[in-house]
């Protein structure tokens, strides 16, 4: 996807955040005195520039799109990406269960193959070794309790 | 020296605070060396070990990551041509030419000698001008204080973003996160939804972790940098130690980048790769034969080197004397001096005044370990280049969870940490910085604070911004630092479509 065609899209993602945003603030309840700023205004302040700043993107990818220098394809997320932030949610989400030392190990096994790693007995030490590490040192070393098992 | 002073140098100068200052550079220099990882993804990893640690332990140990990430990254651009950082990127023009000349220990004991001078100028000026600021900012007015911070967002957007708007946008952004929770006058609960969790808002260091550490996870494990193990093992670094004769070659380009970096530093959002390639220009213009720039000329590693290093110290004068921070690094430092509940502005001199120096002192030790560390310890140092990608990734993402949920002990902050690696991400794909985002999310509070305070004692009357000599000054600055980024992106652009056409 080209430049001004990611600025038209997030233009509009960002008109839409800009107008919730507003909206969200214009019905929290001003307790402040008459003349007084209260804790609407800044967030309201924020919402109409935000707006201002969509529509000054939008009219960019607009005229971008005429350009034709700027019609070329700038970053693009690779697709591991999504299996990577899904395998951190999965870890995140089994943590208060599973606990660090439990969850960490396959979690970090998976990293380890997405980093193509295929020797497996260095894939099986490092997922058990370092994420114990981690525990003990973080528990004994710095007394910060990591979350452990429900049934531990 | 005055009491605080002393008591400073006397905290910096325990043992305690010397082994985290040397432990600091150590990681620093190893943190800084490796392409993909930069100083604020380092100083993420050792922040959640800094937790439990004494407050002029744990400044003393990220100082030093700091102050020796910056000489890091010249090692890999020296030796490699992969600046570890993006500050290095104008010393390996010179350093990588010198490298292939068989030079790599003489460039790179320049480097370390050229990051050493820069380091102790920036210090100085660090000493200097630092009490002095933080006496005048005690004269601040909540309008002058609002004006202050709305400049230092602006200069930030002008300067780190290629477009005015997305910078705009990227601090607009960062100002509506701030606005979750109590407000900071009222203290009103704010797009809570009712979730306790959204009471305190959301913890910025969480959201620095999310941003920074995660989108580069995803781009060291999806499309990682070639570190060639051959390289690592093949060339030999002998002769570190810079000669007389190359000494006196640095000394004008180190007295040009020295000033220019600690200056650069100053201003919030120019960093360290704006004032390496200023000073590495300066440096070429003012040598006798300047063609000879880029073929591995030792003036063309200590300029920009000089340069970098001492940006550091630069930054630190704003983050101390008016809470506002130069770079990224500098604003997770204000996140783990908060932590210990000391808040840096205008106070931390007239309070913990001793604290003020000791991080000043930490500062210098910082730049003496960095020079020995690094001089002593290259051989062994280099060899970190062929750490395995497979163990490393895997550690700084167990090390980004356990920091955010150290922070407050709650999986809440772990989840709002991978949703602003999401954002990084997004962000990334829009080419939209994160670093006014950041910034923003440090200084929204006290932006809203301030505006508020000044709107209610002057009963909403918008002059008061501008009838202060300091807030007329700083609101002046503000335009001016807009006007200049809107003149210079279609001047950019238009360079930029020279050189295409040139190229075709």
């Amino acid at each position: 996807m080209t430049m001004p065609m990611k600025n038209i899209i997030a233009a509009f993602i960002f008109a839409v955040v800009g107008i919730v945003y507003g909206l969200l603030a214009s019905e929290m309840p001003d307790r402040a005195a008459i003349g007084v700023p209260g804790p609407a205004f800044f967030p309201n302040l924020i919402a109409g520039f935000i707006v201002f700043l969509s529509v000054a993107l939008l009219i960019k990818g607009i005229v971008g799109m005429k350009d034709r220098q700027q019609l070329v394809a700038g970053y693009v997320i690779p697709a591991k990406a999504a299996g990577l932030v899904a395998w951190f949610a999965v870890f995140i989400f089994s943590l208060p269960y599973l606990g660090f030392l439990f969850a960490g190990v396959p979690f970090f096994a998976g990293l380890m193959l997405m980093c193509k790693s295929r020797r497996w007995l260095q894939v099986l030490i490092g997922a058990v070794a370092i994420p114990a590490f981690l525990f003990y040192l973080f528990r004994d070393g710095f007394h910060i309790l990591l979350p452990h098992a429900q049934w531990m | 020296m005055t009491g605080d002073e002393f008591l400073g140098f006397q905290q910096a100068s325990q043992y305690s605070s010397l082994i985290a200052t040397a432990l600091g550079v150590l990681l620093g220099l190893i943190v800084g060396m490796i392409p993909g990882l930069t100083i604020s993804t380092g100083i993420i990893i050792v922040l959640p070990m800094t937790f439990a640690m004494d407050p002029n332990i744990s400044i003393a140990l990220l100082l030093g990551l700091y102050v020796a990430g910056m000489t890091g990254g010249s090692f890999s651009a020296i030796l490699l041509n992969i600046p570890g950082t993006p500050s290095a990127s104008a010393t390996a023009m010179d350093g990588y030419a010198m490298s292939r000349r068989g030079e790599q220990g003489r460039a790179l004991g320049i480097a370390i000698v050229a990051s050493f001078l820069g380091g102790l100028f920036s210090f100085g000026c660090l000493y200097l001008i630092s009490p002095f600021l933080a006496n005048v900012a005690l004269d601040f007015y909540a309008a002058d204080l609002f004006a202050l911070v709305f400049f230092g967002l602006t200069v930030i957007c002008s300067f780190a973003a290629k477009s005015l708007v997305k910078g705009l946008l990227s601090a607009a952004m960062g100002l509506m996160i701030v606005s979750i929770g109590q407000d900071p006058v009222m203290g009103t609960a704010r797009f809570t939804f009712g979730d306790a969790n959204l009471l305190s808002g959301i913890h910025f260091l969480t959201a620095m972790i999310g941003l920074f550490a995660i989108p580069q996870l995803v781009e060291n494990i999806c499309s990682p940098v070639p570190v060639i193990k051959e390289a690592v093992r093949t060339f030999g670094v002998r002769q570190i130690f810079p000669r007389l004769s190359d000494l006196k070659r640095i000394l004008v380009p180190v007295s040009i980048g020295a000033p220019i970096g600690s200056f650069l530093g100053v201003l919030p959002g120019a960093g360290g790769p704006i004032a390496a390639f200023i000073s590495y220009d300066y440096a070429k213009k003012a040598n006798k034969d300047p063609d000879q720039f880029g073929t591995g000329v030792p003036e063309g590693i200590a300029a920009p080197e000089s340069a970098n290093n001492a940006v550091t110290g630069g930054a630190l004068i704003p983050m101390m004397t008016l809470g506002i921070p130069g770079d990224p690094v500098t604003a997770i430092l204000i996140g783990a001096l908060l932590v210990h509940g000391l808040a840096p502005g205008p106070l931390l001199f007239l309070e913990r005044g001793d604290f003020a120096y000791g991080l000043i002192f930490s500062f210098f030790w910082a730049n003496i370990f960095n020079l020995i560390i690094a001089l002593a310890g290259i051989g062994l140092l280099v060899k970190v280049l062929a750490t395995p990608r497979s163990l490393m990734m895997p550690t700084i993402a167990l090390l980004c969870v356990i920091g955010s949920y150290a922070l407050r002990n709650s999986f809440f902050d772990v989840w709002v940490m991978l949703g602003f690696g999401v954002l990084g991400l997004a962000m990334r794909w829009l080419n939209m910085p994160v670093v006014p985002l950041l910034l923003a999310l440090v200084l929204g509070r006290p932006l809203e604070e301030h505006l508020r305070v000044a709107l209610t004692s002057s009963q909403g009357d918008l002059s008061v911004f501008f009838t202060s000599p300091y807030s007329a000054f700083f609101m002046g600055l503000a335009v001016l630092s807009i006007v200049w980024s809107l003149v210079l992106e279609p001047w950019r652009e238009k360079a930029k479509q020279r050189k295409l056409a040139n190229g075709a």
